[in-house]
């Protein structure tokens, strides 16, 4: 029936039912990420009958084969419509009248589609640490479809709350950031815990290379809380040349930064508040450190391999450098360093176990790399 | 509702009563008001509990630290405001210096091709924008500003430039529609009296169309103020900046930089923190119902006077 309509023409734009062309007006607000707002706007709320014309082909761009969402019952609709007026009368008669219901229920299909949900054999509950939570996450991502698994990911109160719930039995696997103490195995007496270390976390201290070839190539962790705190403001002040000190900060909730204000202040929480420009991904840490002349930030140490910055040795009690390598962070010698672990209640079994494998897996510790963590076997070879 | 349907054609009311398409599509069209209602409600419920801890003080103080449960969002607010304020200082004369170019002196069919080429830029993804203003723009104003020895290339002014670049095509296509308006009888008349070109379009054109350059202005205002990817990428994301000699070369924070942030996934497991961070989203959706509202007022005038 399509083959009979001739090619659509700018006139023919406001044959679209001005109901349908309200809808899709109406449509943006709800439906386009404040992320890409542009042409469809514009389509939307211009007058015009170009950009009218223009709205059908946009619908179309608009849609992701992922989410059906109403924009393709609109666009479908709109397409329809405008073609079943393009056809002789009696044509479009019969396309109103078998499409119509066809596509009622097309519509009903959809608004149901996202309820609907597949039953679950096997529930997951992990809990603790937000640094080692991003690996659990994608693994997650991974397992959820083929296992069949229902993964419920929380990180209510850290390192100590995912302690806090394998303990008490609240979830089938705890997360933290930090070896568990005598304190904690005697907290739950009737539980067995069992750490699973699935990788390594060093954060390096990188600054630019006009500030490391300029004479700063080691710092205390005095210096360093001075510049956080922002009252060393030129390089001057600790060898450096004779230029302000940028320090891009890791955005809150970064593992990194929790290392890194662990390290100054014993306790995250405890970091004074401070404003500093902030930074994300490790991506972003290397592009803005290598090309910002007297900058400093905090970088996981897997990333620490590029010649455009450098990282700063951290000066020990004696007044020893100790710059962050595989070995230093392998023997405990760096101190921006902690183990990242799974904990679990006994041996791990059932759903547990599927996922404490899977981490250990090869896959699993590809993660932990992608993640900007040091994997075990990575350890293990530089020892 | 009411408006769809007194533009209803005849032969869609006569059969409405058993015409499933238009029962669904009015159905849609009150889940999508619904829906609407609903979620401005819920995120205005959701951010009373920061409301009533930190009072006015959500609006007039610029603290925000919150690991010390402190919420003052007004940096927020002025980097949102001047940031969409700096783009709609350099973008509007520019789209409309085009408009008046398109729709005045170039013949229909080089119009259309040419507003086709501009809407195709509105039509680029924000994120491009943003990584062309970082691999470009940030580069090219930390050289720029180099004298005043500015923390680096991330400023609120690089957002602002960028974000003028950005809405450029939305404005400029607007306009050409607001100049489009202005009934060509008018501009026969003009020229009929005398006036050549130049004084046509000072005299007749842009007064009668200014209504509506002035809502393609407060469009490409709202566009700027929610616009997140790209600004996130230029804007530095430096909290608690107050206006100051220095502040627009400084980085600085927008709502929508904060709300795309990693804060929003910290908050979730903290009520106060995650309150506040429901505040910013009201706050932005006043400031974009604002400029959209005020544009959609102006309009409405616009065709009222040219009807």
């Amino acid at each position: 029936m399509r083959s009979k309509s001739r090619p659509l023409h700018r006139s023919d734009t406001l044959v679209a039912s001005p109901a349908i062309l309200t809808a899709i007006r109406q449509l943006p607000d709800s439906y386009i990420s404040p992320t890409q707002p542009t042409a469809f706007q514009v389509a939307a709320t211009s007058t015009s009958q170009s950009a009218a014309f223009s709205l059908r082909q946009e619908c179309r761009s608009y849609i992701s084969p992922t989410q059906p969402t109403a924009f393709q019952v609109a666009a479908t609709s709109t397409s329809q419509s405008a073609a079943a007026l393009n056809c002789d009368p009696s044509a479009a008669g019969q396309l109103h009248k078998r499409s119509s219901l066809l596509r009622s229920y097309t519509i009903l299909a959809l608004a149901i589609l996202p309820f609907s949900t597949l039953p679950a054999q096997d529930t997951l509950r992990i809990t603790g640490s937000t640094t080692v939570a991003p690996v659990v996450e994608r693994a997650a991502e991974h397992l959820r479809e083929p296992a069949n698994l229902t993964i419920y990911i929380d990180t209510q109160g850290g390192s100590s709350g995912g302690i806090q719930a394998i303990g008490s039995g609240q979830a089938h696997i705890g997360m933290a950031s930090k070896q568990l103490t005598d304190k904690d195995r005697t907290r739950f007496p009737d539980a067995t815990l069992i750490e699973h270390a699935i990788g390594q976390d060093a954060v390096a201290l990188v600054v630019s290379r006009d500030v490391f070839d300029g004479g700063v190539q080691s710092i205390t962790r005095e210096q360093a809380q001075a510049i956080y705190e922002q009252k060393i403001t030129n390089w001057n002040e600790i060898g450096g040349p004779d230029r302000r000190v940028v320090f891009f900060n890791k955005e809150p909730g970064r593992g990194t930064w929790e290392v890194f204000a662990a390290w100054l202040y014993g306790k995250a929480s405890e970091a004074p508040p401070v404003n500093h420009p902030e930074v994300g991904a490790n991506e972003e840490v290397r592009a803005k450190v290598t090309r910002t002349p007297g900058s400093i930030s905090q970088l996981s140490a897997s990333w620490v391999n590029d010649p455009a910055f450098a990282a700063l040795a951290i000066l020990d009690d004696a007044g020893t450098p100790i710059p962050p390598t595989a070995a230093n962070i392998a023997n405990g010698e760096y101190p921006l360093s902690r183990p990242l672990y799974v904990i679990t209640n006994g041996e791990p079994t059932g759903a547990a176990k599927i996922m404490v494998d899977y981490l250990l897996s090869p896959q699993g510790q590809d993660l932990v790399r992608a993640q900007g963590y040091l994997a075990p076997d990575d350890l293990a070879v530089t020892q | 509702m009411t408006s769809t349907a007194t533009t209803l054609p005849a032969w869609t009311t006569s059969h409405s009563k058993r015409d499933p398409i238009a029962f669904v599509s009015r159905a849609v069209t009150l889940l999508i008001a619904a829906a609407l209602l609903a979620s401005v409600a819920l995120l205005f419920v959701q951010a009373l509990p920061v409301i009533s801890h930190e009072g006015w003080r959500l609006v007039g103080a610029a603290d925000w630290f919150f690991r010390h449960e402190r919420f003052g969002a007004l940096a927020m607010i002025y980097g949102t405001a001047v940031v969409a304020l700096i783009a709609l200082l350099l973008a509007t004369p520019i789209a409309l210096g085009a408009a008046i170019c398109t729709s005045e002196y170039l013949p229909s069919k080089t119009r259309l091709a040419v507003k086709a080429i501009i809407e195709l830029l509105a039509g680029i993804p924000s994120v491009v924008y943003g990584l062309l203003g970082v691999l470009i723009l940030r580069e090219w104003i930390f050289h720029l500003l180099t004298p005043w020895n500015p923390i680096s290339g991330d400023t609120l002014l690089t957002a602002g430039v960028l974000l003028a670049i950005m809405i450029l095509p939305t404005v400029m296509t607007l306009c050409d529609d607001a100049l489009q308006s202005v009934p060509k009888r008018q501009r026969h008349a003009a020229r009929g009296l005398g006036l050549n070109r130049a004084e046509t379009i000072l005299s007749v054109s842009l007064p009668q169309a200014w209504p509506g350059i002035l809502a393609a202005a407060l469009l490409g205002l709202g566009r700027a103020i929610g616009e997140m990817i790209a600004v996130f990428l230029v804007i530095g994301r430096m909290d608690n900046q107050l206006p100051s000699l220095t502040s627009l070369i400084s980085p600085g924070q927008t709502l929508t930089t904060k709300l795309g942030g990693a804060e929003t996934f910290i908050a979730m497991g903290d009520p106060l923190h995650w309150s506040a961070i429901m505040a910013l989203g009201c706050l932005l959706l006043v400031m974009t119902a604002m400029a959209v509202g005020g544009a959609f007022a102006l309009r409405h005038l616009t065709t009222r006077r040219c009807a």
